[in-house]
Protein backbone atom coordinates (compact mmCIF):
# COMPACT_ATOMS: atom_id res chain seq x y z
CA UNK A 1 0.00 0.00 0.00
CA UNK A 2 1.53 3.06 -0.87
CA UNK A 3 0.03 6.16 1.07
CA UNK A 4 0.06 9.65 -0.26
CA UNK A 5 -0.73 13.05 1.44
CA UNK A 6 -4.44 14.46 1.64
CA UNK A 7 -5.69 16.00 -1.36
CA UNK A 8 -4.39 20.03 -1.67
CA UNK A 9 -2.21 19.17 0.30
CA UNK A 10 1.06 18.36 -1.07
CA UNK A 11 3.82 20.00 -0.25
CA UNK A 12 4.83 19.65 -3.72
CA UNK A 13 1.16 20.79 -5.44
CA UNK A 14 0.57 17.93 -7.21
CA UNK A 15 2.80 15.39 -5.86
CA UNK A 16 0.21 13.01 -4.34
CA UNK A 17 -1.90 12.98 -8.07
CA UNK A 18 1.36 12.44 -9.44
CA UNK A 19 1.74 9.11 -7.05
CA UNK A 20 -1.70 8.19 -7.72
CA UNK A 21 -0.80 8.01 -11.39
CA UNK A 22 2.20 6.14 -11.27
CA UNK A 23 0.50 3.62 -8.49
CA UNK A 24 -2.12 2.87 -11.44
CA UNK A 25 0.20 2.91 -14.20
CA UNK A 26 2.46 0.01 -11.99
CA UNK A 27 -0.56 -1.67 -11.43
CA UNK A 28 -1.32 -2.30 -15.14
CA UNK A 29 2.29 -3.70 -15.11
CA UNK A 30 1.42 -6.35 -12.49
CA UNK A 31 -2.11 -7.17 -14.23
CA UNK A 32 0.17 -7.51 -17.48
CA UNK A 33 2.71 -10.36 -16.06
CA UNK A 34 -0.46 -11.72 -14.38
CA UNK A 35 0.67 -10.96 -10.83
CA UNK A 36 -2.06 -8.95 -10.26
CA UNK A 37 -2.55 -5.07 -9.74
CA UNK A 38 -4.69 -5.23 -7.00
CA UNK A 39 -1.46 -6.26 -5.03
CA UNK A 40 -0.74 -2.48 -4.95
CA UNK A 41 -2.91 -0.21 -3.77
CA UNK A 42 -2.75 3.99 -3.35
CA UNK A 43 -4.33 5.31 -0.51
CA UNK A 44 -5.33 8.67 0.04
CA UNK A 45 -4.26 10.63 3.37
CA UNK A 46 -8.04 11.86 3.24
CA UNK A 47 -8.91 8.13 4.22
CA UNK A 48 -10.39 7.11 7.77
CA UNK A 49 -8.08 4.33 9.76
CA UNK A 50 -11.28 2.24 9.39
CA UNK A 51 -10.97 2.45 5.20
CA UNK A 52 -7.04 1.88 5.82
CA UNK A 53 -7.83 -1.03 7.83
CA UNK A 54 -10.07 -2.40 5.38
CA UNK A 55 -8.24 -2.14 1.97
CA UNK A 56 -5.62 -4.06 4.25
CA UNK A 57 -7.70 -6.87 4.80
CA UNK A 58 -8.41 -6.63 0.92
CA UNK A 59 -4.75 -6.92 0.49
CA UNK A 60 -4.65 -9.76 2.67
CA UNK A 61 -7.25 -11.85 1.32
CA UNK A 62 -4.86 -12.03 -1.62
CA UNK A 63 -2.86 -15.18 -0.28
CA UNK A 64 0.98 -15.34 -0.47
CA UNK A 65 2.98 -13.93 -3.42
CA UNK A 66 2.78 -15.66 -6.34
CA UNK A 67 6.08 -15.43 -7.56
CA UNK A 68 7.39 -16.71 -4.23
CA UNK A 69 5.46 -20.30 -4.98
CA UNK A 70 7.28 -20.13 -8.60
CA UNK A 71 10.72 -20.00 -6.95
CA UNK A 72 9.80 -23.15 -4.73
CA UNK A 73 8.73 -25.18 -7.69
CA UNK A 74 12.11 -24.22 -9.24
CA UNK A 75 13.51 -25.53 -6.63
CA UNK B 1 12.49 13.95 -30.60
CA UNK B 2 12.17 10.34 -31.34
CA UNK B 3 9.36 9.20 -29.73
CA UNK B 4 8.95 5.20 -28.47
CA UNK B 5 6.21 3.20 -26.67
CA UNK B 6 7.55 -0.33 -24.97
CA UNK B 7 6.50 -3.08 -26.17
CA UNK B 8 4.24 -5.35 -24.56
CA UNK B 9 5.52 -7.49 -21.44
CA UNK B 10 4.15 -10.96 -22.98
CA UNK B 11 6.01 -9.90 -26.42
CA UNK B 12 9.70 -8.88 -24.51
CA UNK B 13 8.87 -11.95 -22.46
CA UNK B 14 9.25 -14.61 -25.33
CA UNK B 15 11.98 -12.67 -26.79
CA UNK B 16 14.11 -13.36 -24.09
CA UNK B 17 12.95 -16.55 -23.09
CA UNK B 18 16.31 -18.15 -24.51
CA UNK B 19 18.18 -16.11 -22.60
CA UNK B 20 18.61 -16.45 -19.05
CA UNK B 21 20.87 -13.63 -18.35
CA UNK B 22 19.87 -10.17 -20.25
CA UNK B 23 21.57 -6.77 -20.14
CA UNK B 24 18.68 -4.01 -20.59
CA UNK B 25 20.08 -1.45 -22.10
CA UNK B 26 18.85 1.96 -22.06
CA UNK B 27 19.22 5.11 -23.99
CA UNK B 28 19.35 8.46 -22.25
CA UNK B 29 17.95 11.23 -24.49
CA UNK B 30 14.81 10.87 -26.84
CA UNK B 31 13.14 7.51 -25.29
CA UNK B 32 14.25 9.03 -22.04
CA UNK B 33 12.67 12.00 -22.56
CA UNK B 34 8.91 10.20 -23.75
CA UNK B 35 9.24 7.67 -20.96
CA UNK B 36 9.85 4.78 -22.68
CA UNK B 37 14.05 3.60 -22.56
CA UNK B 38 15.80 5.81 -19.95
CA UNK B 39 17.36 4.61 -16.74
CA UNK B 40 14.12 3.75 -14.71
CA UNK B 41 12.20 2.49 -17.09
CA UNK B 42 15.21 -0.29 -17.36
CA UNK B 43 15.31 -0.24 -14.03
CA UNK B 44 11.31 -1.21 -13.89
CA UNK B 45 11.43 -3.38 -16.63
CA UNK B 46 14.16 -5.40 -15.60
CA UNK B 47 11.84 -6.15 -12.05
CA UNK B 48 9.18 -6.98 -13.93
CA UNK B 49 10.85 -9.69 -16.49
CA UNK B 50 11.91 -11.06 -12.71
CA UNK B 51 8.49 -10.96 -11.39
CA UNK B 52 6.95 -12.24 -15.06
CA UNK B 53 9.85 -14.91 -15.24
CA UNK B 54 9.46 -15.56 -11.24
CA UNK B 55 6.02 -16.40 -11.51
CA UNK B 56 6.53 -19.14 -14.17
CA UNK B 57 9.33 -21.15 -11.55
CA UNK B 58 12.44 -19.76 -14.12
CA UNK B 59 15.04 -17.28 -13.18
CA UNK B 60 16.30 -14.26 -15.64
CA UNK B 61 19.32 -12.01 -14.41
CA UNK B 62 19.32 -8.82 -15.65
CA UNK B 63 21.71 -5.98 -15.81
CA UNK B 64 20.02 -2.80 -16.42
CA UNK B 65 22.79 0.39 -17.72
CA UNK B 66 21.77 3.17 -19.85
CA UNK B 67 23.88 4.94 -21.89
CA UNK B 68 23.92 8.56 -23.35
CA UNK B 69 22.69 7.89 -27.02
CA UNK B 70 22.34 4.17 -28.83
CA UNK B 71 22.62 6.24 -32.04
CA UNK B 72 26.45 7.12 -31.56
CA UNK B 73 29.38 4.45 -31.60
CA UNK B 74 31.43 6.82 -28.88
CA UNK B 75 28.74 6.11 -26.23
CA UNK B 76 27.63 2.76 -27.06
CA UNK B 77 31.42 1.46 -26.51
CA UNK B 78 30.78 2.24 -22.94
CA UNK B 79 28.20 -0.42 -22.65
CA UNK B 80 30.93 -3.11 -24.16
CA UNK B 81 31.86 -4.90 -20.77
CA UNK B 82 28.28 -5.44 -20.19
CA UNK B 83 27.51 -6.71 -23.26
CA UNK B 84 30.26 -9.04 -22.71
CA UNK B 85 28.86 -10.62 -19.86
CA UNK B 86 25.34 -10.92 -21.16
CA UNK B 87 23.80 -13.56 -23.46
CA UNK B 88 21.60 -11.03 -25.14
CA UNK B 89 20.73 -7.26 -24.78
CA UNK B 90 17.61 -5.24 -24.82
CA UNK B 91 17.56 -2.42 -26.43
CA UNK B 92 15.50 0.33 -25.12
CA UNK B 93 16.78 2.58 -27.72
CA UNK B 94 14.71 3.76 -30.87
CA UNK B 95 15.23 1.36 -34.31
CA UNK B 96 18.27 3.55 -34.95
CA UNK B 97 19.74 2.80 -31.58
CA UNK B 98 19.09 -0.87 -31.84
CA UNK B 99 20.64 -1.12 -35.53
CA UNK B 100 23.97 0.80 -34.14
CA UNK B 101 24.12 -1.55 -31.44
CA UNK B 102 23.73 -4.59 -33.57
CA UNK B 103 26.33 -3.45 -35.93
CA UNK B 104 28.82 -2.32 -33.19
CA UNK B 105 28.57 -5.83 -31.54
CA UNK B 106 28.29 -7.82 -34.32
CA UNK B 107 28.35 -11.28 -31.81
CA UNK B 108 25.47 -10.31 -29.80
CA UNK B 109 21.91 -10.97 -29.77
CA UNK B 110 20.29 -7.30 -29.37
CA UNK B 111 16.75 -7.43 -29.31
CA UNK B 112 14.19 -4.25 -29.22
CA UNK B 113 12.35 -3.07 -26.26
CA UNK B 114 10.48 -0.58 -27.83
CA UNK B 115 8.60 0.70 -30.92
CA UNK B 116 9.62 3.64 -32.31
CA UNK B 117 6.35 5.68 -33.23
CA UNK B 118 7.67 8.70 -34.68
CA UNK B 119 9.18 12.36 -34.19
CA UNK B 120 7.45 14.49 -32.08
CA UNK B 121 7.18 17.10 -29.24
CA UNK B 122 6.18 17.07 -26.05
CA UNK B 123 2.88 18.86 -26.34
CA UNK B 124 1.98 19.06 -22.92
CA UNK B 125 2.89 16.88 -19.64
CA UNK B 126 2.62 13.17 -20.94
CA UNK B 127 1.47 14.18 -24.22
CA UNK B 128 3.37 13.41 -27.30
CA UNK B 129 2.47 14.28 -30.38
CA UNK B 130 3.81 13.83 -34.35
CA UNK B 131 5.64 16.66 -35.87
CA UNK B 132 8.07 15.62 -38.60
CA UNK B 133 7.88 12.51 -41.02
CA UNK B 134 11.44 13.02 -42.33
CA UNK B 135 10.32 14.00 -45.65
CA UNK B 136 13.40 15.14 -46.96
CA UNK B 137 12.76 18.57 -48.26
CA UNK B 138 11.25 20.84 -45.66
CA UNK B 139 8.34 23.45 -46.72
CA UNK B 140 7.37 25.09 -43.58
CA UNK B 141 8.40 28.46 -44.73
CA UNK B 142 5.33 28.03 -46.91
CA UNK B 143 2.65 26.85 -44.04
CA UNK B 144 3.40 29.45 -41.25
CA UNK B 145 5.43 26.40 -39.27
CA UNK B 146 3.10 23.88 -39.24
CA UNK B 147 3.54 20.48 -41.72
CA UNK B 148 0.52 19.22 -43.84
CA UNK B 149 2.66 16.31 -44.69
CA UNK B 150 2.80 15.14 -41.10
CA UNK B 151 -0.39 16.97 -39.34
CA UNK B 152 -2.78 16.56 -42.44
CA UNK B 153 -4.21 13.04 -42.36
CA UNK B 154 -5.34 13.01 -46.32
CA UNK B 155 -1.22 14.70 -46.62
CA UNK B 156 -2.69 18.00 -48.49
CA UNK B 157 -0.20 20.30 -49.84
CA UNK B 158 -3.49 22.43 -50.82
CA UNK B 159 -5.82 22.60 -48.34
CA UNK B 160 -8.13 22.74 -47.01
CA UNK B 161 -9.96 19.55 -47.78
CA UNK B 162 -13.07 20.84 -46.25
CA UNK B 163 -14.17 17.59 -44.28
CA UNK B 164 -13.25 19.43 -40.66
CA UNK B 165 -15.06 20.35 -38.07
CA UNK B 166 -14.91 22.76 -35.23
CA UNK B 167 -11.40 22.72 -36.22
CA UNK B 168 -10.89 19.56 -35.53
CA UNK B 169 -10.63 16.98 -38.65
CA UNK B 170 -13.10 14.13 -40.02
CA UNK B 171 -10.84 11.35 -38.99
CA UNK B 172 -11.21 12.05 -35.78
CA UNK B 173 -12.29 14.93 -33.14
CA UNK B 174 -9.08 14.65 -30.99
CA UNK B 175 -7.40 16.22 -33.93
CA UNK B 176 -6.72 18.64 -34.73
CA UNK B 177 -6.86 20.13 -38.40
CA UNK B 178 -3.73 20.89 -39.81
CA UNK B 179 -4.84 23.48 -42.34
CA UNK B 180 -7.28 25.25 -39.57
CA UNK B 181 -4.05 25.54 -37.87
CA UNK B 182 -1.97 26.93 -41.07
CA UNK B 183 -4.66 29.51 -41.74
CA UNK B 184 -5.56 30.28 -38.66
CA UNK B 185 -1.43 31.15 -38.30
CA UNK B 186 -0.86 32.70 -41.61
CA UNK B 187 -4.02 35.09 -40.71
CA UNK B 188 -2.17 35.56 -37.06
CA UNK B 189 1.40 36.48 -39.36
CA UNK B 190 -1.02 38.47 -42.09
CA UNK B 191 0.32 36.42 -44.47
CA UNK B 192 -2.89 34.61 -45.30
CA UNK B 193 -2.58 36.06 -49.17
CA UNK B 194 0.52 33.96 -49.31
CA UNK B 195 -1.88 30.34 -49.71
CA UNK B 196 -3.38 31.76 -52.64
CA UNK B 197 -0.55 30.18 -54.41
CA UNK B 198 -0.75 27.21 -55.66
CA UNK B 199 1.82 24.38 -54.36
CA UNK B 200 2.98 21.79 -57.02
CA UNK B 201 2.41 17.98 -56.13
CA UNK B 202 5.40 16.87 -53.75
CA UNK B 203 8.31 15.34 -54.81
CA UNK B 204 8.77 12.29 -52.45
CA UNK B 205 11.87 11.04 -53.85
CA UNK B 206 14.01 12.72 -51.44
CA UNK B 207 11.95 10.77 -48.40
CA UNK B 208 11.91 7.03 -47.59
CA UNK B 209 9.86 6.57 -51.18
CA UNK B 210 13.28 7.12 -52.53
CA UNK B 211 14.75 4.17 -50.62
CA UNK B 212 16.98 3.93 -47.74
CA UNK B 213 18.66 7.61 -47.22
CA UNK B 214 21.97 9.12 -45.81
CA UNK B 215 23.65 12.33 -45.56
CA UNK B 216 27.25 12.82 -46.30
CA UNK B 217 29.25 15.55 -44.89
CA UNK B 218 32.55 16.27 -46.97
CA UNK B 219 34.05 18.32 -44.27
CA UNK B 220 33.44 15.98 -41.50
CA UNK B 221 34.53 13.12 -43.59
CA UNK B 222 38.41 11.54 -42.52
Amino acid sequence: MVIGCPSGKCKRIDGNVRAAKRVAWVQKLLDEIGLGGKRLIYASGDETDAVITLLLKDLAGLGPNPVDKGAAKAK
Amino acid sequence: MIVAKQKPIAEIKEMLRPYPKVLILGCGTCVKTCFAGGEDEAATLGAVLRLAFGQEGKSIKTEELTVERQCEDAFIQEAAQAVGRNQAVLSLACGAGVQAMARRFGKAVILPGVNTTFMGVLEKPGLFTEECSGCGDCELDTFGGICPVTRCSKRLMNGPCGGSKNGKCEISPDTDCAWQLIIDHMTALGQLEDLKRYIPAKDWRPSLSGGPRHLIREDHVI
